[in-house]
């Protein structure tokens, strides 16, 4: 009796078989009365094994893994209690326990790898040796110099005779109004000639050839001395302002002048 | 949790055995799971309904399986293997009942105090049930007894109690349908439905 034949007769009235499933039950139950016999039976079987089946006592249970653990104690402890023993051996002494030497080697490893400074690069003072060689960088930097050579130079030429016009003009008024003059060694405003404004206003000839140099006569001279040395391609202009020393006077001899001095400075 | 743990509920019997071989105490809690209540239960029919017999046979069957766990024959399955076991156990004691001819106390196990829904009347009818049940498989002959307890309260197929009782499938398909042709017509007097129609 296979559990399909059971499943039909429990779960099923006579009427309700098909023709297939009553040909499959033929051999159990021909009629309706033995079908229903052997309904009533399973179904009193089913209850009287739901009933009957019992529990087995907890007791039997802790018996069981008391006997499992006797049993299996050594192989549950097989690899990491053989490992632990290995590492750990309670007869040799502390130093010579392989973990402890493992572990001091370990330590030295990290303390090498961490401290010595395998990459780093030489922190000592060292000379560097300046390459002479022409490259790219050498190249371009003159030329944005010259640049800036030029301009200069341009503003420059210009400057001493808007600066010496300046003064001139001060230096005239002063000595309209006070009769005096101040040396050019001991205040800003100077006294220059017309002529000599002139010849700054138009430098000499020899400009860029050679030194000129701006003598004025007056006590208080501004010297303009313009050096340029001139190559093919590089101008260089050095402008030195001489002053020559003015006449030592004292104080007491014009006091006016030394008040005005003092009040300026 | 369960990325490196084995789930052992979907684990087969087979499986299991080979890992409790290697001392894996949650294979052999879901094996004690599977088939303690089972194997008590049948030790219990088979050992007339001797509960605390049934139990110390449930506790030396899975310590044979733990002491011993290479007994078990990778061959065949847990559960036919096992019942063969079992089912060689109740010859034994069978056998050893014979030879003390120890006589029962008396009193019997099967009649447990159990709290239901069940009126009186209908209790008692299970239980006259029961007894007539009891009575009729007494009658019977042990090969169609054991093929039907299989069956029924073991709830085996027939294949697998072929395998348990080493006979071929056919034997075991006459065996239960003479069993229960014979269990039927003994309890037919039971049946309220026919009783009326008669």
């Amino acid at each position: 009796m296979t559990k399909e034949i059971e499943n039909i007769i429990m779960n099923k009235k006579f009427f309700e078989l098909t023709a297939e499933e009553k040909n499959l039950i033929r051999e159990f139950a021909e009629t309706e009365v033995d079908f229903e016999q052997l309904k009533f039976v399973f179904t009193q079987l089913e209850g009287v094994k739901n009933t009957e089946k019992p529990h087995v006592n907890k007791a039997v249970k802790a018996n069981l893994d008391v006997l499992f653990d006797k049993t299996y104690a050594h192989k549950r402890l097989v690899w990491y209690n053989k490992l632990w023993l290995f590492l750990w051996p309670e007869e040799t002494r502390f130093y010579a326990r392989p973990l402890v030497q493992f572990a001091t080697v370990l330590v030295l490893i990290v303390s090498v790898v961490t401290l010595v400074p395998f990459n780093e690069k030489p922190q000592l003072a060292m000379n560097e040796t300046k390459d002479n060689s022409p490259n790219e960088k050498s190249v371009v930097e003159p030329t944005v110099v010259e640049d800036v050579k030029e301009e200069s130079l341009d503003e420059r030429i210009e400057q001493p005779n808007e600066e010496v016009e300046t003064r001139e003009l001060e230096a005239l008024e002063m000595k309209s109004e006070n009769g005096w003059e101040l040396a050019k060694g001991e205040t800003t405003t100077t006294t220059v000639d017309a002529l000599e404004s002139e010849r700054i206003e138009q430098p000499t000839v020899d400009f860029y050839s050679g030194a000129s140099a701006l003598d004025l006569d007056a006590p208080g001279i501004i010297a303009d001395e313009v050096v340029s040395t001139k190559d093919m391609d590089d101008v260089a202009l050095s402008r030195s302002v001489t002053t020559t020393q003015p006449k030592a006077f004292s104080p007491k001899e014009k006091p006016e002048v030394f008040d005005i001095l003092t009040a300026l400075y | 949790m369960g990325l490196f743990r084995t789930n052992y509920k979907k684990t087969s019997d087979e499986d299991l055995m080979l890992c409790l071989g290697k001392g894996d105490k949650r294979a052999f809690d879901e094996l004690y799971i599977r088939y303690a209540d089972s194997l008590c239960y049948f030790f219990m029919r088979k050992l007339k309904h001797d509960r605390e017999k049934g139990e110390d046979f449930v506790h030396d069957i899975f310590a044979k399986l733990i002491e011993r766990p290479e007994l078990f024959d990778v061959t065949r399955t847990f559960k036919t293997w096992v019942y063969s076991v079992a089912n060689n156990m109740c010859k034994n004691e069978y056998k050893k009942m014979a030879v003390r001819s120890n006589t029962s106390n008396g009193l019997d196990s099967s009649y447990n105090v159990s709290i239901n829904d069940l009126s009186a009347t209908d209790i008692m009818q299970n239980e006259q049930f029961k007894e007539a049940l009891a009575h009729s498989l007494e009658e019977m002959d042990s090969k169609h007894k054991e093929v039907f307890e299989l069956r029924f309260f073991q709830e085996l197929s027939i294949k697998e109690i072929a395998e348990i009782m080493e006979i071929n499938d056919g034997t075991v398909k006459s065996r239960l349908f003479y069993a229960t042709k014979r269990l039927a017509q003994s309890l037919e007097v039971f049946n309220p439905n026919l009783n009326r129609e008669v």
